[in-house]
């Protein structure tokens, strides 16, 4: 006889099927996968970062590999909040998973008038706070790096749209739990750790650096012990659920996260490396956690003796 | 023609010339000319990026790849074997559009492998296209016996001079464009000789499209890591590429 197995997890008021949500800037508008895998599939997904107005985004090269990583500038190209609940939000509605939309903005004012349109939309279940986008001349990072900026933003956001808040935190800090207490603090429900981290790849023979900016983020299998470190420390510090983000491409990943201290868990760069990642992380998932004797994923949050 | 994922099995990969090899996969499905695929985990071992690779010639139940070694990941694909498992997913991106009249194909180096299907398809329609080939040297023009073939003439160039004519392809290319009264062109290969080729064709009045490349994480359209300026905006080389018309290429935002 088998025992029934509850991936379902909770993070800040929200109900996910099972832990794993695609990351920001790695699942478009929900929409591209389609044809791959079925969107419903997921516990939830995080939208590409969402400006007040259009943006172009930066100038190419935007991409360059990395050992066991990539580093991205793309510069948050996003729609604008018109185009966002006139074209993106609608095939959304129903469709099967959880929606967090990320906001990002140059200024606080714009944070919090895209989250005061986004009031009251339907099929939204969570927005997700961009303080920590390395990319950007202004904005993002510059929010995420200063725990007293941090906790303004964070808010000014919360009182300007009652739907969950979540924070993603920037690695690009002295102390991430100070980051994440700010958060705390100003009302948010959860944090997502971590958003990448800046790095160069450099040319020998162009002696420039590769990407158009020269800083790119870093992500994937490299900076995930980094991030199981981060979520650690957070769950130690502080009462606040974390969604753990990172390098993770596999079962064992998730398990790994979850035990650290993440209520759910985030992929990102896996999906470009693998469009069927998730889908085979979700096979693999129950096999392990059979294997390893778990029958509520839940129970396990932070379970890890660190 | 909708893209799909699938975990795929090498059925051969051969050599294709001096440094360059042929490898062919399961797939049904087909794709359309222009279009590519993305092969993924190719260091079985480690984390990697997948590349990107024209769809050269298919059938019912599998497709072809040309590709010349490089780098790392060209280095793993080489190492392939039939019976292997290959990570697939595609056809990805627009393809070229229908031409009308004549059109001449100008392929640099491995750029051949995004026209070789271009080439085929104008073949079977009656309508064969002439092509203009460049590379460093002789072994840069690959697949030769197969081109010779499906096109009404082809026109060799190295730049050492160790087969056809010495120079470039854009040398005498709006001559060329001229006296063979072709009304389109659908160029490949790297950077400065698309943005070369895409004046002369302006220049000349001929309608041009140009299948790029561009550094590329994701090809599903949302890493937005293949941004090319296009038409005063940023456009993906993956889904709304890889072929763009010359007369709106390389102008970005602003």
């Amino acid at each position: 006889m088998t025992t029934a197995l509850d991936l379902s997890v909770r993070v800040g008021g929200v109900d996910f099927a099972n832990p794993l949500l695609a990351a920001s800037g790695c699942f478009g508008w929900g929409v591209e996968y389609s044809s791959i895998f079925p969107v419903r599939a997921l516990g939830g997904f995080v939208t590409k970062g969402l400006s007040q107005k259009p943006r172009p985004g930066n100038a190419p090269p935007r991409i360059a590999e990395t050992a066991s990583g990539m580093l991205n500038s793309i510069g948050i190209e996003s729609v604008g909040v018109d185009a966002f609940l006139a074209e993106k939000l609608p095939p959304l509605i129903g469709c099967g998973t959880r929606v967090i939309v990320n906001l990002f903005g140059e200024t606080e004012d714009e944070y919090v008038e895209i989250a005061h349109r986004l009031r009251g939309a339907t099929g939204i279940h969570a927005l997700e706070l961009n303080a920590s986008c390395p990319n950007t001349a202004k904005g993002g990072l510059e929010f995420g790096i200063v725990p007293d900026v941090l906790r303004s933003l964070t808010r000014r956001v919360r009182d300007a749209n009652p739907l969950p808040l979540y924070v993603k935190l920037t690695p690009n800090v002295t102390d991430i739990t100070a980051s994440a207490r700010a958060a705390l603090e100003a009302g948010a429900d959860a944090v997502t750790a971590i958003n990448t981290l800046r790095g160069i790849v450099l040319s020998a023979e162009s002696r420039r650096a590769v990407l158009s900016t020269r800083f790119g983020g870093l992500s994937g299998p490299a900076i995930k012990p980094i991030a199981l470190a981060m979520v650690h420390q957070i769950r130690r510090a502080l009462p606040i659920p974390i969604i753990g983000c990172g390098g993770i491409t596999s079962a064992r990943d998730v398990v790994e996260f979850i035990l650290a201290g993440a209520s759910a868990v985030q992929i990102g760069t896996a999906l470009f490396a693998n469009p069927l990642a998730a889908q085979e992380i979700l096979v693999e998932l129950p096999v392990l956690c059979a294997r390893l004797g778990i029958t509520r994923l839940a129970d396990q949050i932070g379970a890890a003796a660190l | 023609m909708t893209p799909a994922a699938r975990r795929s099995t090498v059925v051969a990969n051969e050599s294709y010339g001096h440094n360059h090899f042929k490898l062919r996969f399961e797939w049904s499905g087909g794709f359309a000319a222009g279009q590519f695929f993305m092969l993924g985990e190719l260091a079985k071992d480690s984390f990697i990026l997948p590349r990107a690779f024209s769809a050269f010639r298919g059938d019912h139940n599998s497709v072809e790849v040309v590709y010349k070694v490089v780098g790392r990941g060209t280095h793993h694909l080489a190492e392939m074997r039939a019976g292997d498992d290959l990570l697939a997913w595609g056809p990805l991106g627009n393809g070229f559009r229908e031409s009308t009249g004549p059109e001449l194909l100008v392929a640099g180096g491995i750029g051949i492998a995004g026209l070789f299907a271009r080439a085929e398809a104008l073949a079977r329609s009656g309508h064969r296209a002439a092509l203009v080939f460049g590379g460093r040297t002789e072994s840069d023009l690959v697949g030769r016996r197969d081109l010779d073939p499906i096109v009404s003439s082809a026109t060799y160039f190295t730049e050492d001079g160790s087969f056809g004519e010495k120079g470039r392809v854009t040398n005498g290319l709006a001559e060329t464009l001229k006296r063979g009264g072709f009304r389109s062109l659908a160029a490949c290969g790297p950077a400065p000789m698309l943005d070369a080729v895409a004046l002369i064709a302006r220049d000349a009045g001929v309608r041009a499209q140009l299948s790029v490349e561009a550094p590329m994480a994701c090809g599903m359209g949302v890493c937005l890591g293949c941004s090319v300026a296009v038409d005063g905006r940023y456009a993906r080389a993956c889904t709304e590429g890889p072929v763009f018309d010359a007369a709106y290429f390389g102008v970005g935002p602003r």
